[in-house]
């Protein structure tokens, strides 16, 4: 069988750069509600939001610690699966990725200890000082990261010379046509996530009959930053689909499932496609009439442009694209159903007792993580075959390494992150089974991972055997 | 491990299954009055025209107009009807 370098390399980055991000929108979301939190702690002098504070400082220093490993795997990757790229595009991307490290990094590590540590050691006005620190951190980085990734989007402020990357202007390769729509649609996007796992936690409490007012703080405040985020997210990401309309036409072809130059007028929304690439049709279309033109063009009979527009050499695939994008957007759409409920609901001071909203918002806590991996991926499927538009192709960015060696790699990073997960996992639920009151004043070093499961099996006896000392 | 199990299915039946912990049985028995009818598809409306306006189809300035209007209305709504308060 013939392994093919490429199919494995994107494989491989896409598998790590998945699992990566669902631990910074994590950590992003949790530490700006810790910062609020604490805010108002220090603000009301009320305990519960300090039972609150205790309570997801434990679940954001596991998702951070998680994030920051698989961070860093990624910087390899570009070395490892894709040599060429980083050759070419080094001179442009690495900067801002030591940046990172110099602002964000940095910052980060120098309050975090304060900030897990700190709660009993020093006064409270420092320790809020080190989570306002922290959450900033949080958000320098996603900006340079961001800026990275917007720069592969819509490059600007270089030239190409000798087959190399050379910068001519480095505030338009930071601050390039698309970075500033499209962090904001990032840092809502952690924002919303971290709402909705608050709230389904909060939720599940309440369901459960544990943790009463914990747990009505929680859906309290969760949805009430879930309401705003959402709201703005909606307005923030039409305006970046209307940019990337103009910079990468073939993305959104892509994502709305049309492939005639021209659509009928009106246009009909399309909610499933199975596209045929080869034939530049789709076999089946279940779409609804005349939304397409609203939603699209903003008017009753506005035509959309298809995917035959574009060349087909430089046409992405358009199912993983549609799909990517219309997860994302119907996970939105439920969400914005979930938060105007709960408004209506607040009105009528049935917030907490409602229990099939309470079980929605159950099932919701994963939706911010999903939305955004969608979000991703029709990013990066919609970009191809660029992997720096219109300047280099993926399959030019390649290392020239031999597929079998990509497939052991990978390979490994599934076994290995399989592993991260589960302990992960394992870890934040039983955080969440053993609830709030238990909740440490700081993060606990266990000193290992055996030691850590061992501390954890032995208080689970404890608690189910109350009699039997350890 | 069997004690973990019954704690897990435990908590799945309080979650999908049911015994009433939160005034299930007082909404349910609560009356569904043609003022309410009324209200709920007024608020579905309010709620479908403000996501649409959010999306742009009435244009930027209705987009920003409504993303105002619908934080100052959750804003309004989050501290006049702060239920933690009144019930806990």
């Amino acid at each position: 069988m013939k392994l093919d370098p490429e199919v494995l390399a994107r494989v491989q980055f896409a598998f790590t750069v998945t699992f990566h991000i669902i631990f910074p929108t994590m950590s992003i979301g949790l530490a700006a509600f810790l910062m609020v939190i604490e805010g108002l702690w220090l603000k009301t002098k009320d305990p519960v939001y300090l039972e609150i504070y205790r309570f997801w400082m434990g679940i954001f220093a596991m998702g951070f610690g998680v994030g920051v490993v698989t961070g860093i795997v990624l910087s390899f990757e570009f070395g490892l699966g894709f040599a060429k790229f980083a050759q070419i595009a080094g001179p442009a991307i690495g900067p801002s990725i030591g940046l990172e490290v110099l602002t964000a990094f940095f910052l980060e590590a120098g309050f975090l200890g304060i900030m897990l540590f700190g709660l009993k050691r020093v006064g409270p006005k420092l320790h809020f000082f080190a989570t306002c620190m922290v959450a900033l951190g949080t958000q320098i980085s996603a900006s340079w990261i961001l800026s990275a990734n917007s720069w592969m989007q819509t490059p600007d402020g270089i030239t190409f010379e000798n087959g190399r990357v050379v910068v001519t202007n480095w505030l338009r390769v930071i601050h390039n046509p698309s970075w500033l729509v499209r962090l904001p649609h990032m840092l809502l996007a952690a924002f919303i996530t971290g709402s909705f796992f608050v709230a389904g936690v909060g939720a599940w409490y309440l369901l459960c009959g544990k943790h009463e007012i914990f747990g009505r703080r929680t859906v309290s405040l969760g949805l009430g930053f879930a309401t705003v985020a959402v709201a703005c997210q909606l307005f923030v990401g039409d305006l970046l689909y209307g940019k990337m309309l103009h910079y990468q036409p073939s993305k959104m072809q892509a994502a709305e499932g049309f492939w005639e130059e021209n659509s009928p007028s009106p246009a009909p929304y399309n909610w499933i496609i199975i596209p045929d690439q080869t034939h530049q049709r789709n076999r089946f279309a279940l779409a609804t009439p005349v939304l397409g033109s609203l939603w699209l063009t903003h008017s009753l009979r506005g035509r959309v442009a298809g995917l035959k527009n574009t060349p087909r050499d430089l046409q992405p695939t358009m199912g993983m694209v549609f799909y990517g994008f219309h997860t994302m957007f119907i996970v939105a759409i439920l969400m914005f159903f979930i938060v105007a409920v709960s408004l209506w609901l607040r009105v009528q001071q049935r917030l907490f007792s409602t229990r099939w909203f309470l079980r929605a918002l159950v099932i919701m806590t994963p939706s911010g993580f999903i939305a955004t991996i969608a979000g991703w991926y029709t990013a990066e499927t919609g970009r191809q075959p660029w992997v720096i538009w219109g300047i280099l192709r993926t399959a030019d960015a390649i290392s020239p390494v031999p597929g079998g060696a990509m497939l052991s790699t990978l390979i490994a990073f599934v076994v290995i992150y399989a592993l991260f997960i589960t302990a992960f996992l394992i870890f934040a639920f039983r955080m969440i089974r053993r609830g709030p009151e238990d909740a440490p004043d700081h993060a606990e070093a266990s000193g290992s991972l055996v030691n850590a499961l061992r501390t954890q099996v032995m208080d689970h006896a404890a608690a189910t055997h109350p009699g039997e000392g350890r | 491990m069997a004690l973990r199990t019954i704690a897990v299915l435990r908590d799945r039946q309080m979650l999908f299954g049911a015994p009433d912990l939160l005034g299930e049985a007082q909404m349910s028995a609560a009356p569904f009055s043609a003022r309410r009818a009324i209200g709920v598809v007024l608020a579905t409306l309010l709620g479908i025209g403000f996501f649409n306006a959010l999306l742009g189809v009435f244009g930027l300035s209705a987009a920003i107009i409504a993303l105002l209007l619908f934080i100052s209305l959750a804003v309004l709504i989050f501290y006049g009807r702060s239920l933690d308060k009144t019930q806990s």
